[in-house]
């Protein structure tokens, strides 16, 4: 094979973004969904996660619906006000890149020209002309901003997609049946937005297990006899979270105390003797370590 | 907008050695045990109300 070849080849393969392990956004292609099925509309709340990594931000009423690898939101009421999805990317991975230039690129189809990208890192990053608007036609259109991040960033580094403008010039105008379809979400290093990498689903679901999971209905965990006056139940987490996570876990008896949960492992215990001939396990769980 | 958690009800949990392990509250609706670690984002919402005067933490039973 001559190196031209290779070349050739080389460049096809980054064209059809089998080159992997440059995106920072963890479940940019919404495949991911722990929390439920969003395959019809559904009504959002602020501040509450859907589909694993994406967080809602309402201050118009809206519905969210999983659509295919793209989520798809719908403001229901007619006012001024945000109406996004954003993901915070966490120190441990932002940390490396403080101080360099980074791009963050998506597919969008809106028919609103309200539909933009906005960056929160610790204040509100004024992205200039560097940040793409959809232009509202209602096409699929691929927009992009190039930024530093700060190099004096001290939380998360966050992003933003919907209607919303920077925080200085105040909240857009949203008309009930505006949209915005995402997909294809990608931040990576450089100035240059590059095709989204699909990565395998078991990869992206063990990214987005490290800041939440939940039980399927067939998977529970049984209690222990740990000491004479105690049971235990416990659970490796399937990766390591980002930390010790809030956990919502029903049983199915007793009166459980989660004791000395760690980003590692979940742990519980309920006052139970040798002679108690009862069954104990979890009947769901969910764990959270999100930011 | 600031995503305020809705935090009704708040108590610590103690361990069997009595010494406070988590929290449990009620987080927009749902009963939630919490640890007692900065970075964990319930318990940062806790801290961050207890300081506004807008939420108690109960004592362990």
């Amino acid at each position: 094979m001559t190196k031209a070849r290779q070349l050739a080849d080389l460049g096809n393969a980054y064209d059809d973004g089998a080159i992997t392990g440059s995106n920072m956004i963890i479940n940019g292609n919404f495949s991911v969904s722990q929390r439920g099925v969003y395959t019809s509309a559904s009504s959002v709340s602020n501040g509450f996660y859907y589909l694993d990594r994406w967080q809602l931000e309402v201050g118009v009423a809206g519905t969210l619906q999983d659509t295919g690898y793209k989520v798809k939101v719908v403001a229901t009421s007619t006012a001024n006000g945000v109406l996004a999805i954003k993901q915070s990317i966490e120190d441990k991975n932002i940390h490396p890149h403080k101080g360099k230039v980074v791009t963050v690129s998506c597919k969008v189809t809106s028919n609103s020209s309200n539909a933009r990208i906005v960056i929160y890192a610790d204040n509100w990053l004024d992205l200039g002309s560097q940040n793409d608007v959809h232009s509202g036609g209602g096409n699929e259109e691929t927009l992009s901003a190039t930024f530093t991040v700060p190099s004096n960033l001290s939380g998360f580094l966050q992003v933003r997609i919907g209607f919303e403008n920077a925080e200085s010039n105040g909240n857009p105008s949203v008309s009930a049946n505006d949209y915005f379809e995402v997909s294809e979400v990608k931040l990576e290093v450089g100035d240059t937005a590059t095709p989204f990498e699909h990565r395998s689903y078991g990869d992206e679901l063990a990214k987005c297990q490290r800041y939440y999971y939940q039980s399927t209905s067939a998977h529970i965990f049984y209690a222990c006899q740990y000491v004479a006056s105690h049971k235990f139940v416990q659970w490796p987490h399937p990766v390591q979270m980002r930390v010790a996570p809030s956990s919502v876990v029903t049983y199915s008896s007793g009166s459980f105390s989660p004791h000395l949960v760690d980003n590692q492992h979940f742990k519980a215990y309920v006052s139970s003797s040798y002679s108690d001939t009862a069954s104990y396990y979890t009947t769901s769980y969910k764990l959270d370590a999100e930011i | 907008m600031d995503y305020n958690m809705n935090i009704t009800t708040a108590q610590y949990q103690a361990d069997m050695d009595g010494n406070n392990s988590n929290i449990q509250a009620t987080v927009d609706g749902q009963e939630v045990h919490i640890p007692l670690d900065p970075a964990n984002r319930h318990y940062a919402e806790i801290l961050k109300q207890v300081e506004a005067g807008t939420l108690t933490v109960a004592d362990a039973d």
